[in-house]
């Protein structure tokens, strides 16, 4: 599997990234992994130097988006041909990576793990759920296609996928959503979801808290609509 | 428009010329930004030294009281530099962080490649 390529952003992780990596390792030594540090405050950087795996550490916070983008732009690069995402919290099951693997190879460009698709536990807030059921709506009138859990970071991507975000400007720079979603479906890209595993956070908080979540929510019905009115984009590859 | 009212906003004009072009001599500002507010400043003398333009033009669009129109003008062209300077910073944003990807990517291949070399020079 030297074609693939695990990229796990990280902000603030000390805690679960060394789990998360072995894990990973226990599982899939043969693929390579790529932890993006974005700018940690804490340890981070000093416990991934120590493990067997690359690192990219960015000098500042980009922000999630910055910091996935920063790794498709090492993928491509370095010529592979799978990326897979994972979140450095421990809540995904490298199990699952297995599974992604498959679904790529079969030509699929955008393979997600859905947090609402059964299996593992996964809880959150009452808001939350509504906002997200907005989402989902928008997303299935809009491109007829049915995603349920479009902000996932459990993702595996197609070279074609991956390059395309790689691009400057290609990619929404704090949190990617439904609105590169539908972006992507409208271009051309084939979309599924599987159930993921999901593990109970170990340590620390979700990124999303506060009153960020208004904010979030209207930003991306701005950005939504902007990725409807904008012309359809020719896709190579 | 009294003579010292008139004055007063003359000087006002000529003083906010004489600070861009200070900023130019000095590269504070580059000339493609200049350009606004030295057009913003001309606009003003101009209509501070010949007040009666403002008077027809409030005529023509049906402003009772001229001033009101000059603040309107003012306002507006302040909006436009203050957009543009929105489009500006997002520019900048999306290179500053297309370069700090770009740098972050290859200060890992350095380090790789720095390794290897030290490795080479142990082997031999």
């Amino acid at each position: 599997m030297r074609d693939c390529l695990i990229i796990i952003p990280t902000y603030n992780e000390e805690v679960n990234i060394k789990k998360v990596l072995s894990d990973i390792r226990e599982l899939y030594s043969n693929i390579d992994t790529l932890v993006i540090n974005d700018g940690s405050t804490d340890n981070t950087e000093k416990v991934v130097q120590n493990e067997k795996v690359m690192l990219i550490s960015l000098p500042y916070n980009l922000g999630y988006g910055g910091a996935l983008q920063t790794g498709y732009k090492y993928a491509v690069l370095a010529g592979y041909e799978y990326v897979i995402q994972i979140d450095g919290d421990g809540q995904h099951d490298p199990e699952d990576i297995r599974l992604i693997i498959e679904k790529m190879q079969k030509g699929i460009d955008i393979v997600i793990g859905s947090r609402f698709l059964g299996r593992g536990s996964y809880k959150t807030s009452f808001i939350k759920i509504i906002a997200i059921r907005i989402f989902r709506s928008i997303i299935n009138i809009s491109t007829k296609v049915k995603i349920t859990d479009p902000s996932s970071g459990l993702q595996g991507l197609s070279k074609r996928a991956f390059s395309y975000y790689a691009k400057i400007g290609n990619f929404p720079p704090d949190y990617p959503d439904a609105d590169i979603l539908i972006q992507m479906i409208i271009n051309g890209y084939k979309i599924v979801e599987f159930p993921a595993n999901i593990r109970e956070r170990k340590h620390g908080t979700s990124m999303h808290a506060g009153l960020r979540p208004i904010v979030y929510f209207f930003k991306l019905l701005v950005s939504i609509l902007i990725v409807l009115l904008r012309p359809k984009s020719v896709v190579e590859g | 428009m009294g003579l010292a009212t008139k004055g007063f906003i003359i000087v006002l004009g000529l003083i906010f010329v004489g600070v861009i072009i200070l900023l130019l001599v000095k590269r504070k500002i580059n000339e493609r930004h200049s350009l606004f507010w030295l057009f913003g400043a001309i606009i003003i003398l101009i209509l501070s030294t010949i007040p009666e333009i403002l008077a027809v033009i409030a005529n023509l669009v049906g402003v009772d009281y001229p001033p009101a129109l000059l603040f309107l003008i003012a306002i507006l062209v302040i909006l436009a530099i203050t957009l543009y300077q929105s489009i500006q910073i997002s520019i900048l944003q999306e290179r500053l962080r297309e370069l700090t990807q770009q740098i972050a990517i290859d200060r890992m291949n350095n380090s790789v490649i720095q390794r290897q070399k030290e490795e080479d020079y142990v082997e031999q």
